[in-house]
């Protein structure tokens, strides 16, 4: 029985993944760094992690860097080119309105800081990013980065990236392509080599591993200034100690969570499904701000008459767990910069929830769920 | 400084009380009693009145002095507070003590220092007077200081003072504290917070006058939320550091909000809900002992703090409601809020009454009228005493070590 249903937000860590953690812990408390016993067997865990992570995400061991987690990843990827860019470069952004914050405040960070221009390709009513606008935007100007979100953490709407990247490619070869692929990471396979990005970010916590840890994969070692300066750990691209037992964790996580993926999606598109068809079922007025084909694990939906704090917290005194796709203050009613930019009013935002299934969820845990929402609509809506 | 450490004894001044004819004792008996109930946890004290002034003294070792001062310096009635060094009536004991205190003060810093040494003998059977004990002592310091300290008797970076009472006190440290009257000298009042900026501040001011805080809190969830909750019950707290233990009602608004949501129109939904409160608020202040209601109204500073909208309000009681704040100007409520520690919380982003129920487009300039029609198809009365009986009373403390 899980209550839980805010997933995007965070994961628990993977039952596995915590008992090799706390051993390798206790164990590999050695620096990588140093050349004696201990050290190289924590040096030998960090082999190990990379091994994991390049064989399931299909990139080459060198192309891997530790971080503290996606925000990290995003900011040393977006600023670590912008500060290496040469001379004559463009200093120009393209990114989307559907972006996590990480990446939205690091471009205007660049704006600010930097004397970047940023291009700020709008939404489809299903939550992508605008193809065409893109293209035309990357085939007239000159841009030096692009990043786009692969799965949006507000809607579950996917980027095709593939095209993205081959338009961009074509318009002009140097451009260095970033992609947040936070939230698709363990859920649909992913291959860094075919995706023929530069830069991918990607966070730990997201996938069963603990806090704190995140992913860099970066092409070919491809030169970027590093954020963090010091002992030259990484081969100088992050520094700080390495910590061997927290990376294989992730490396763990990043390999479970893909361990028969393509049935567990299957389950989950399943339980989605259940959960609509209840709402229907029950009479429950909603609109689902989600696209159809968007990843089954994230479901945004209206619920006029409601405000989605207010759901959120009547469900959270019945012990179930829900994210607001808003908050509820006055300054922030209705507030929700993708929802926004897909075109819904303030209304429908304000009024809008996000849930976020996973394969440990049953079809009871649905039932109960669509219930529980059905109970405190009748009691509290007021459309 | 670290000579708040050294010395385990206080000097309180009291301003106000000290002119209030023959309720002076009763002031006084308070004040020392918020002053104990500030500091008790702290460790053993003694704490009396002399000469006017309130003596708190530390009888355990491990006392934090400044943090003794902090809590003296926050109980509405004391006007200042002086960490003071206590020395037999010798001279020649002074003599040793002025130059170790002096010495301790330079040993923080390598800066040099214009000084005045001050002396006031009360006791008049000490041997030698004042301007020779000022003088002779000063001297002194020259003497064992000449290269950091230089005499200015105007505006000196140090006053050293000496008073020659039934002890001899020394002392050179002056912080200023609250002034107003003791918590619990002018009757109880219930105090209406919302969570944000204004509530608080009235509370405090009413505090300042004597007066004994209760506060009630109206929850409508789950339109609002646990951390609006925990916001209100912050702010709480702060208050209680200047106006002691406040007991807090939490009032379960939910149903009686949903009652009024579906029986009165929009435009007048927020005079509505307002008079409910203060109908419950007034019932429960009866209940409570208390006499009169606090709200942290701002003539015109919203829809609902119109002239017209606050006289249809008032009409539900007859209790009388104190405004503090209803003639000042935000930005002074904000400098107090400041002040006294409750901005940084008010200002938090939780709902304080949910925006689901604020009219869209309320009616300004309400009558008494106008209430009646809108109040047609309900019974405050009624409603007000089904409220009364969902309400969670419990203290708030300021210090919980």
């Amino acid at each position: 029985m899980s209550k839980y249903f805010d997933y995007t937000a965070s994961a628990p860590i993977k039952q596995h993944v915590l008992d090799d953690y706390i051993i390798n812990t206790r164990k590999c408390y050695a620096n990588p760094a140093s050349s004696h016993l201990f050290g190289r067997e924590s040096h030998e865990l960090i082999e190990q992690a990379r091994q994991k992570i390049a064989a399931t995400l299909d990139c080459q061991e060198s192309e891997i860097i530790f971080t503290s987690g996606g925000t990290e990843s995003i900011n040393t990827a977006l600023k670590g080119s912008a500060y290496h860019l040469s001379e004559n470069a463009p200093r120009r952004l393209i990114t989307t309105l559907g972006e996590h914050e990480a990446t939205r405040q690091t471009a205007l960070f660049l704006e600010r800081y930097c004397g970047f221009e940023t291009k700020w390709i709008g939404l489809e009513k299903t939550g992508e990013l605008k193809l065409d606008d893109w293209q035309a935007a990357v085939e007239e100007t000159e841009y030096s980065l692009a990043s786009f979100i692969y799965v949006s953490n507000e809607t579950g709407a996917i980027n095709d990236l593939r095209s993205i990247v081959e338009i961009t490619r074509n318009a002009n070869p140097r451009t260095l392509i970033h992609s947040d692929v936070v939230q698709l990471i363990g859920k649909l396979p992913f291959s860094f080599r075919k995706s023929d990005l530069d830069f991918a970010s990607i966070a730990g916590h997201k996938i069963g591993a603990p806090k704190s840890c995140g992913l860099l994969l970066v092409k070919d070692k491809k030169l970027f200034e590093p954020l963090i300066h010091g002992g030259g750990q990484q081969n100088g691209r992050r520094s700080g100690t390495e910590d061997a037992p927290l990376f294989y964790a992730l490396a763990q996580a990043v390999e479970l969570s893909n361990d028969k993926i393509a049935a567990s999606y299957e389950r989950v598109a399943d339980l989605r499904e259940r959960f609509l068809d209840l709402l229907k079922q029950f009479k429950i007025p909603h609109q689902v701000l989600s696209p159809d084909d968007g990843l089954a694990l994230v479901l945004s939906v209206s619920f006029p008459g409601l405000r989605g704090e207010t759901l959120q917290n009547a469900l959270s005194a019945r012990e179930i767990a829900i994210s607001t796709g808003s908050a509820c203050h006055t300054e922030q009613v209705g507030k929700n910069k993708v929802l926004e930019a897909m075109g819904y009013d303030k209304e429908t935002i304000a009024n809008s929830v996000r849930f976020s299934f996973n394969v440990i969820h049953t079809s009871k845990d649905i039932d109960l769920l669509a219930q529980t929402i059905g109970l405190i609509y009748q009691e509290y809506a007021r459309p | 400084m670290s000579d708040s450490n050294q010395t385990k004894l206080l000097l309180a001044r009291i301003g106000e009380i000290a002119l209030k004819g023959l309720n002076r004792g009763s002031f006084v008996r308070q004040l020392i009693r918020n002053i104990r109930y500030r500091i008790n946890e702290l460790g053993a004290f003694e704490i009396h009145e002399h000469s006017s002034r309130i003596w708190v003294r530390a009888l355990s070792e491990d006392i934090d002095m400044n943090e003794v001062i902090d809590r003296v310096t926050d109980v509405f009635g004391i006007v200042s507070v002086s960490p003071v060094q206590e020395l037999p009536l010798d001279y020649a004991d002074l003599q040793a003590a002025c130059l170790a205190y002096v010495s301790d003060i330079l040993a923080e810093n390598n800066k040099s220092y214009t000084f005045k040494l001050e002396t006031r003998r009360v006791n008049k059977k000490f041997p030698l007077r004042s301007y020779d004990i000022s003088a002779g002592l000063g001297e002194m310091l020259l003497e064992a200081f000449p290269e950091r300290l230089t005499v200015d008797v105007h505006n000196p970076d140090l006053l050293v003072q000496v008073e020659i009472r039934e002890s001899i006190y020394l002392y050179h440290r002056t912080i200023s504290g609250l002034s107003g009257l003791p918590t619990g000298m002018s009757g109880k009042g219930i105090l209406l917070l919302s969570g944000g900026i204004d509530s608080p501040v009235a509370g405090y001011m009413m505090a300042s006058r004597g007066m004994q805080l209760d506060a009630v809190y109206f929850h409508t969830f789950p339109y609002t939320g646990p951390n609006a909750l925990k916001k209100v019950e912050d702010l709480t707290r702060i208050i209680a550091r200047y106006a002691g233990t406040i007991k807090f009602h939490l009032v379960d608004f939910t149903e009686a909000q949903l009652a009024l949501v579906d029986a009165c129109p929009e435009n007048m939904l927020t005079v509505v809900m307002r008079r409910l409160m203060l109908l419950v608020s007034e019932k429960l202040a009866r209940r409570q002992k208390a006499e009169c209601l606090i709200s942290g109204e701002s003539l015109g500073q919203v829809a609902s703090q119109t002239m017209e909208a606050i006289v249809a309000t008032d009409a539900v009681t007859t209790m009388p409601v104190f405004r503090p704040l209803i003639g000042i100007d935000k930005n002074e409520t904000i400098e107090i809020a400041r002040r006294i520690g409750t901005y940084e919380t008010s200002i938090l982003p939780y709902e304080d009454c949910c925006t689901v129920f604020v009219s869209k487009h309320p009616k300004t300039h309400p009558s008494l009228l106008d209430v009646a029609i809108a109040e047609e198809k309900l019974d405050l009365e009624t409603l007000a005493n089904s409220v009364l009986d969902k309400i969670d009373t419990y203290p708030i403390k300021a210090y919980t070590n």
